[in-house]
């Protein structure tokens, strides 16, 4: 199905009006959290910065192409659809292709491109701003032909084009055997899949079985993408990782590597592969800029995909009025970021005053029994794909790491070796961080680099300063006149 | 995979109806619903822009519009991130160099 | 101009570890017992640092946090040699700032050799500043303070519309005039203290970052023993650069300095062709308008930032963006199709007068100098050359007697 997105121009939206929740993202937890909260008659504003409702995994095609209604494209299509539906239903405001791009107290800072911008004060938000592929830092990773598993994936689903001949997808956890084998669905070239863990024993299986339990469709999917994988001649290749990709101009070849238990290369066991694109698929990264803007707690978990906000039992933040839910928390897949989104949504109807504490109870009820159900399946998996600190080691000095502002490993080194402890202070002197991508890409690695340097771990050197436009913003949109303060003098 | 170029069998997806689209003056196959980038790759262009410091060329990388590796110039317009941007009959496309100004040399030539 | 350190690889480290080893390993005095203590590692201090130890001054220079985390190194590296935007222009206000307009004229050619005499690439560009006006109310203001501006020697003239064109093609039909002055612009904050400090490093000075000073005893016959995070240091005679803490530092004498500090913003846009070579500020309105070497537009001109929320950085605010992008794009309207990719605050020193600098030894407590300035990153290397002139007991170059603290012991 087509969807339309509802239109929102600065004249007719009312920013005056003070709204009683915000829900910042359109994918699963921000629907999940709109459709229980609107069930409670809470006002709600449900904001998404793409074209179209469903975030990443509910992704729609778009306005142009038509979508069969009779296909399913995966086994989330058909819920994809639903929840879509369900939101667009519940009477909540819809703002598409809205970014949020700031947040101060409940305020949210809103653009919709080329002109409009506002600020939105509300009484509590939701943030579910879920996750963004999580980048690998090697020599040649910034080769025309390297690309998230996530983009190729894109690619494919909402428009049937392979970005390459010869595809090489490496990566690791459930989400790269789904990718590997959907490409191959649709028919792309897979020359390659390499898995990062070790092959799983038989240890792992009997903890797959033990966590079974209501998860059995997913467990089915996961034997048949390795299944299809197998059928293909593309069985994962395990231990494997990408060290390198070569080329003139664009990849020509991966070099490839085994790795110990840890994901370090071992020596000695490179090989190359001629593959013409290599998709990284190592997992995902909490999109949690908002959260650390608006001052919440947060803390470092590997598993989760890096730092996730500290929250309660019913999906609250540190900060008063502010949740949180979804893989925009740490990276749990879809059911889960749902779960937590229909706990959100009924969190903010109680503290709304609009349930009481013994509804909220049992409404959360069946939520809370699935999160538990996926949470052993998530403890199984996190066991066999656990994400390995060999990740941050495949730099060399002449890799670059900020790709933005084209800043050498070498470079940043030199800074850290400054003996600074501040990161703002490596971010000044070498601009890495500074560019387009407002370091989503590199900050993680350059923080690898000060934390091999002091000898600890990667999430305990400190944070760069949150700082807004968490989106870049056209300066035609967010201009607006405030005569008073640009004539107010401090001094004489 | 169809012919040479990277556009896969649809599977109950149907595209739009083709457009004109130039890369760099040369036409492309293009359809509507598309993004620029997916054209730019069904084609085979994969390097859509290079850096202003190294000039090493650069193209599509995350797909969601937050690494900003895709950019191109489209219709005068620099710095169009080609992974948001549907295709358009008659778009021109252009491969970036560095950051560009928004009055662009007709010949090309920078 | 020294061949710049490649803008790919960054540009001079911070100071050179290597050297602050050598020296702490080589006695158990060094860097504890010294003729001048500079407590403050910002423009200011860094440069008092370097003049002094060039004098052969032993001079140790203490930070609290790291160098230039703080005014020095979050402003929007704007060199300011005209005179700076006046809710009026009348001349009881403008008798106020004369005596620092020549410190202005002497910054100048001071800047123009730094980057030759500290070996380092500042990013300095001296293309010239343009202050527009909009309306014919504005334009006079304009006029009355050039006219100010002839009388005291700063090469500035007010450019009609057309002239300022031939600078600057892109600015607004809006814009009716611009006073120029042709030696303003812009160097990069990250580079400058840094440079200063390594140099003075390099000159035989101490410089000790992570050492915050706590108290301040002073000696029955002179001197001080300031109380520090990594021990006491023994200092004849203590430089107060500390910026926005001057006050505090003061107080630990018994002085009571009336600087003060407020939180300011910087936006930056993503970088574009090469379009603006002038430093663009407004007449009425708070602007100051740059484009750094890479490409990136720099909008400042003094927007208050947010309250503390995480850690000890102020929060860069809604308002603070999207004024100063209204006024900025109503100059230059090309800048509406930018985007603004980074905001940061930082805390810049306010003294009683923004143009005119606190220099000079605190009466009643000999052997205390203060330096504090609201223009301290363009006036910074100047007082610190004038700082080691008086501390070396030579005349300095300048009267400095208008610019002495009056503070009261308590």
């Amino acid at each position: 199905m087509v969807l339309e997105s509802r239109t929102c121009v600065r004249g007719r939206l009312n920013t005056r009006r003070v709204r009683e929740l915000v829900v910042v993202g359109g994918g699963p937890a921000g629907l999940a959290a709109t459709i229980e909260a609107r069930r409670s008659g809470l006002g709600v504003t449900l904001i998404d910065e793409r074209p179209s409702l469903g975030g990443q995994i509910f992704r729609q095609p778009p306005a142009g192409m038509r979508q069969d209604p009779t296909y399913r494209t995966d086994r989330y299509h058909r819920p994809g659809c639903s929840l879509i539906s369900a939101a667009e239903a519940s009477g909540a405001e819809i703002l598409t292709g809205t970014a949020v791009w700031g947040l101060w107290d409940r305020k949210v800072a809103i653009c919709r491109e080329p002109n409009d911008a506002g600020l939105l004060e509300a009484t509590q938000v939701i943030l579910a701003a879920g996750a963004y592929d999580r980048p690998v830092v090697f020599p040649g990773w910034t080769l025309p032909g390297v690309m998230t598993a996530g983009g190729i994936h894109t690619l494919m689903k909402t428009q049937r084009i392979a970005p390459g001949r010869r595809i090489l997808i490496a990566g690791s956890g459930p989400l790269l055997l789904m990718f590997a084998a959907q490409l191959i669905r649709h028919g792309a070239p897979v020359s390659a899949v390499l898995e990062a863990s070790p092959r799983p024993g038989l240890r792992a299986f009997s903890r797959l079985v033990g966590a079974a339990w209501g998860n059995l469709a997913v467990l089915r999917d996961g034997l048949g993408y390795l299944a299809e994988l197998s059928r293909r001649g593309v069985p994962p290749l395990y231990s494997h990782v990408v060290v390198r990709a070569e080329g003139a101009g664009q990849v020509e070849r991966a070099i490839v590597a085994r790795v110990d238990g840890r994901w370090r290369p071992v020596p000695g066991t490179e090989r190359a592969l001629e593959v013409d694109t290599v998709a990284l698929g190592y997992g995902l990264f909490p999109s949690v800029e908002l959260a650390l803007l608006s001052g919440c707690t947060v803390r470092y978990a590997e598993d989760l995909g890096g730092h996730v906000p500290v929250r309660d039992a019913w999906m609250r933040t540190t900060v008063r009025g502010v949740l949180a839910a979804g893989d925009g928390c740490g990276v749990g897949g879809s059911e889960a970021a749902e779960a937590e989104g229909r706990l959100a949504g009924i969190t903010a109807s109680l503290d709304a005053g609009r349930i009481t504490a013994v509804e909220a109870d049992r409404r959360a009820a069946p939520f809370r029994a699935r999160l538990r159900q996926l949470g052993r399946l998530r403890a199984a998996l996190t066991a066999i794909y656990r994400v390995g600190s060999g990740i941050y080691d495949l730099v060399t000095p002449e890799t670059i790491v900020c790709r933005c502002e084209e800043v050498s490993a070498a470079a940043i080194l030199a800074a850290v070796r400054t003996g600074s402890d501040d990161p703002n202070v490596v971010k000044g002197l070498t601009r890495a961080g500074m560019g387009l991508c407002q370091g989503k890409e590199c900050s993680r690695q350059v923080a690898a680099l000060r934390a091999r340097h002091r000898g600890v771990g990667v999430g305990e050197v400190p944070l760069l300063t949150p700082r807004s436009p968490v989106r870049p913003v056209r300066i035609g949109a967010i201009a607006e006149d405030r005569s008073d303060d640009a004539t107010a003098d401090v001094t004489g | 995979m169809n012919g040479s170029d990277g556009r896969l069998p649809a599977h109950g997806l149907e595209r739009g109806a083709p457009c004109d689209v130039e890369v760099d003056g040369v036409a492309i196959r293009a359809f509507e619903g598309e993004t620029v980038a997916a054209a730019l790759l069904a084609a085979g262009v994969r390097a859509f822009r290079t850096t202003a410091k190294r000039a090493e060329p650069r193209g599509f990388f995350c797909g969601i519009g937050i690494c900003h590796e895709c950019l191109v110039v489209v219709d005068g317009r620099p710095s169009v991130r080609s992974c948001l941007e549907n295709v358009r009959s008659g778009m021109r496309i252009r491969t970036q160099r560095g950051w560009f100004s928004k009055a662009e040399p007709a010949s090309g030539a920078d | 101009m020294p061949p710049p350190t490649s803008p790919v690889d960054g540009p001079a480290a911070v100071s050179d570890p290597q050297l602050t080893a050598a020296r702490e390993s080589s006695g158990l005095a060094a860097g504890r017992d010294t003729d001048v203590l500079v407590i403050g590692g910002g423009v200011l201090g860094a440069a008092a640092a370097y003049y002094l130890a060039r004098e052969g001054i032993t001079t140790v220079l203490t930070e609290r946090g790291e160098l230039n985390r703080e005014a020095s190194g979050t402003n929007a590296g704007s060199l300011h040699f005209q005179v700076l935007r006046q809710p009026d222009y009348e001349r009881e206000r403008l008798d106020r700032i004369r005596p620092a307009l020549p410190l202005y004229g002497e910054s100048v050619r001071l800047w123009r050799s730094l980057e030759l005499e500290l070996g380092a690439d500042l990013e300095l560009h001296q293309n010239g500043g343009l202050m527009v006006a909009q309306t014919t109310e504005e334009l006079e203001m304009l006029q009355r303070k050039a006219k100010l501006e002839r009388e005291m020697g700063l090469s500035t003239h007010v450019l009609s519309r057309n002239d300022a064109l031939v600078l600057c093609s892109h600015l607004a039909d809006s814009v009716v005039a611009a006073d120029y002055c042709p030696d303003e612009g812009s160097a990069n904050p990250f580079l400058v203290t840094p440079a200063f400090a390594k140099a003075a490093e390099h000159a035989g000075a101490t410089v000790r970052t992570r050492t915050a000073v706590s108290a301040i005893e002073r000696g029955p016959r002179g001197g001080f023993v300031a109380h520090t995070s990594t021990g006491l240091i023994r200092a004849r005679r203590i430089v107060n650069a500390a910026g926005a803490w001057c006050a505090d530092v003061a107080a630990m004498v018994g002085i009571d300095l009336p600087v003060s500090s407020r939180p300011i913003q910087v936006n930056v846009t993503e970088p574009w062709a090469p379009l603006l070579g002038q430093m663009l500020q407004h007449v009425r309105r708070r602007l100051t308008l740059k484009q750094t070497p890479v490409g990136t537009f720099l909008l400042g001109g003094g927007w208050p930032a947010g309250p503390v929320v995480r850690g000890d950085r102020h929060q860069t605010t809604w308002e603070g963006m999207n004024a100063n992008a209204w006024v900025a794009a109503s100059v230059l309207p090309l800048l509406a199709d930018l985007r603004i990719v980074r905001t940061w605050a930082g805390l810049i020193p306010i003294t009683p007068h923004s143009m005119v600098p606190i220099v000079g030894e605190c009466p009643g407590v000999p052997g205390f100098y203060v330096v504090a300035s609201g223009v301290g990153f363009s006036l910074g290397p100047l007082l610190g050359r004038l700082l080691a002139e008086l501390l070396s007991g030579r005349d300095p170059s300048f009267a400095l007697h208008a610019f002495r603290p009056a503070g009261a012991t308590g």
